[in-house]
């Protein structure tokens, strides 16, 4: 298999007892299991919106920042384990560092759903400055509870990119972490040896991570201290960049770690190795370097920000789709272009996500364009952009990985395709009315919208609740799988 | 249903499009699969195709770039053009926006916009329902926003911004009417 011809050796055990495979295979499972509860969450908002439930605006948008952090702290770990498994057979990981980060995680999203359940705390995910300190509804306990979940999201998102870049250093050091060898022939190794893809996007990731994570820590130390000390002066603008460098940032980069992934895991289908070449040095530079420069495109409506900033966010926004789009989606579309492909659950999964990745990016590149943000700016094109390339990208990548993890590699069959085009269908249905929504000038993050919003709702319930229906068949049809044929592809794999 | 027009047609339409060629594209390469061939065979020709996808693409952005650039709503880029614009006032609070109920359309207006509390967003709907532009309300700070309003009618002045539970209910009717005729204007703006 071509993947395991990657340099790959099993590394330690693990000294606290736990193994690698076990950690992973227990993370898929906790944050699937997130998944389809905050998918869950999404329906009733979704139901809420087309006025088929009642729920009180305070508990929309209690919901609406559950669903918010928690999906996005979910995927966060859900990519950062699947590229770990990979990356651990290439650089010198430990287990028990993962094991810490994963725990960070969860402690993190565990104390922001107590705030938010309990405390019924609820300025979105996002949590703008000063809304979450006046005129709420919510306890002031609440808010500062939130702002240490995050934290702990953020501390383990920073163990993950440390370690990993370590490792890095120890094996490549950075500037080969990122092939740089195959530019400069002064860096080659005596060996010949150049990192594989894998490796190259876990080199942008870490650092890149470890910059949004110290960007996080100093935005919620600032709130913290003006939690503790409301005279602590703080001001808005500052705050609102810093939120968005961090939000942004650490949701773009759950695409760029499940690259990783796809670098690796999409050779065991097509039967053709992925190999490193210069133009993956230039574009995970170039990525590494513009898109932690891609947030000012949360500010275009506020006109009072630095003009340099904004146009420099949008140039630095179109700059990194370049990577994506000339280098990764094209490279896996050549990789995939008349190769003896098997088509599985997990290779059918990885081109869908590129597919959603794509799409999603194409709205993005609208959105981010500041005379048509004039118009979709905070409208419901927001979340059906990100929810194409977060649920019917990212998330497929994860269903992906979870097919090869598991070792279910027999061809679907009729129980599984049909779940397949369930899901697929429910997602197209719910994503299309978001689109619809935001063409009509809906506004997003609405307890109750203006029409035609809830008309579009509660036809984008009826499809969310085919999603949900066809994702939960088929994420129990691949665990099944998974079991009957673990036994041997342990051997083989891990 | 809200009419799909403007900006937003142009939108829908370029979305739809680039969507659709992207999802043709895909489904070539799945087919593809069918034939299978040694990846030496296919590997020289996506190369070059991949030279030639990004020339073509870096051009596409640098051209949209450029048309962006002067199309941007902010007043540095704004400013100098048109007759001096009649100055208004917003104020956005919890959850209301402190401003004149009426306004002249086809006059260019300053737009000053605050917020009392916490973040707002002042989106301008037209009488159709379309939202025609808008602009964040955030508090220590102005923002200077230049908007026409192109013809007389009921237009609605809402929230774009989750500003806490009264988020939904924080719009309010704007009456625009036609400006007085050029003559009893002294003929200064017809
Ligand atoms: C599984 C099915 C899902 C459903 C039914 C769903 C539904 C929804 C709904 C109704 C909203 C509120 C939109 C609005 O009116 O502003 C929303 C927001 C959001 N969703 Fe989802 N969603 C799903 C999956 C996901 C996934 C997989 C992710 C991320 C990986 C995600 C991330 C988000 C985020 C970040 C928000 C914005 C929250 C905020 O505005 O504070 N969702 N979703
Ligand atoms: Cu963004
Ligand atoms: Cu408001």
């Amino acid at each position: 298999m071509p993947t395991e011809q990657m340099g790959a050796v099993d590394l330690h055990g693990g000294d606290v007892g736990v193994t690698p495979r076990w950690m992973v295979g227990v993370s898929l499972v906790i944050g699937f299991g997130l998944i389809f509860f905050l998918g869950m969450v999404g329906g009733v908002m979704k139901a809420a919106q087309g006025n088929l439930v009642h729920l009180s605006p305070s508990t929309f948008y209690a919901l609406l920042t559950l669903h918010g952090d928690g999906m996005i702290s979910t995927v966060v770990l859900l990519t950062a384990v699947a590229h770990w498994y990979f990356l651990r057979r290439l650089l010198n990981l430990r287990v028990e560092v993962l094991v810490f980060a994963v725990l960070a995680i969860v402690w993190g999203l565990v104390a922001a759903a107590v705030a938010i359940l309990i405390g019924g705390f609820g300025p979105g995910w996002t949590f703008l400055y000063p809304l979450p300190f006046i005129g709420n509804t919510w306890p002031v306990w609440s808010t500062g509870l939130f702002f240490f979940g995050v934290l702990f999201v953020g501390i383990g998102f920073a163990i993950f990119c440390l370690d990993i870049l370590a490792g890095i250093i120890r094996e490549y050091g950075v500037l080969n972490g990122l092939a740089l060898d195959t530019i400069f022939p002064r860096l080659r190794r005596a060996d010949g040896k150049v990192a594989p893809p894998t490796v190259i996007a876990a080199t942008m990731v870490s650092i890149d991570g470890i910059l949004t994570a110290a960007a996080g820590t100093v935005l919620v130390v600032d709130l913290l201290a003006h939690w503790a000390m409301p005279h602590f002066p703080v001001d808005p603008l500052w705050i609102k960049n810093l939120t968005y460098f961090f939000g942004h940032t650490i949701a773009n980069l759950t695409i760029y770690l499940s690259a990783g992934v796809i670098y690796a895991a999409l050779p065991h289908y097509t039967g053709r190795p992925w190999h490193t070449n210069r133009v993956y040095a230039i574009s995970w530079t170039t990525s590494l370097l513009f898109v932690p420069w891609a947030w000012p495109h949360h500010l275009y409506m506020d006109f009072v920000q630095a003009p340099w900033l904004q146009i420099f966010g949008e140039a630095s926004t179109y700059i990194a789709t370049i990577p994506a789009a000339v280098v990764t989606i094209f490279g896996a579309l050549l990789l995939v272009y008349r190769s003896e492909m098997r088509w599985r659950i997990g290779s059918t999964f990885f081109m869908a996500g590129l597919l959603g990745w794509l799409v999603g990016g194409v709205a993005a590149m609208i959105d981010a364009t500041i005379p048509f943000n004039e118009v979709l700016h905070n409208t419901l094109w927001v979340p059906a952009h990100f929810h194409t390339y977060l649920l019917g990208g990212v998330f497929l990548f994860v269903i992906g990985f979870a097919s090869y993890f598991a070792g279910d590699d027999a061809p679907p069959t009729r129980l599984t395709k049909t779940f397949e085009w369930v899901f697929f269908i429910g997602m197209i249905g719910f994503l299309a009315m978001f689109y619809a929504g935001g063409i009509e000038g809906v506004p997003r993050r609405e307890a109750v919208q203006p029409v035609p919003g809830p008309l579009l709702a509660v036809i984008g319930t009826a499809f969310a609740a085919v999603l949900l229906i066809g994702m939960t068949g088929l994420l129990i049809e691949i665990f099944r799988r998974g079991q009957r044929n673990g036994a041997t592809h342990e051997r083989e794999v891990t | 249903m809200v009419p799909i027009a403007g900006k937003q047609l142009v939108i829908l339409v370029l979305w739809l499009a680039l969507s659709t060629i992207v999802v043709i594209a895909f489904s070539w390469v799945v087919s593809s699969t069918k034939r299978p061939v040694p990846v030496g065979d296919v590997q020289p020709g996506g190369y070059r195709l991949r030279r030639l996808w990004g020339w073509f693409y870096g051009t596409l952005l640098v051209a949209a770039f450029a048309v962006t650039l002067w199309t941007v709503p902010y007043a540095w880029a704004q400013g100098s053009t048109g007759k001096p614009a009649l100055v208004v006032h917003v104020y956005a609070h919890q959850f209301a926006f402190t401003m004149p109920k009426k306004l002249p359309s086809g006059t260019r207006i300053e737009f000053l916009v605050t917020s009392l509390d916490v973040n707002h967003d002042m989106g301008i709907y037209s009488p159709q329902g379309e939202l025609l532009g808008q602009v964040q309300a955030m508090p220590d700070y102005t923002n200077v926003f230049f908007f026409t309003f192109p013809k007389p009618g009921r237009y609605v002045i809402r929230c774009l911004e989750l500003c806490g539970a009264g988020h939904s209910y924080m719009f309010q009717p704007l009456q625009v009417y036609a400006p007085a005729p050029a003559s009893t204007l002294g003929g200064r703006s017809a």
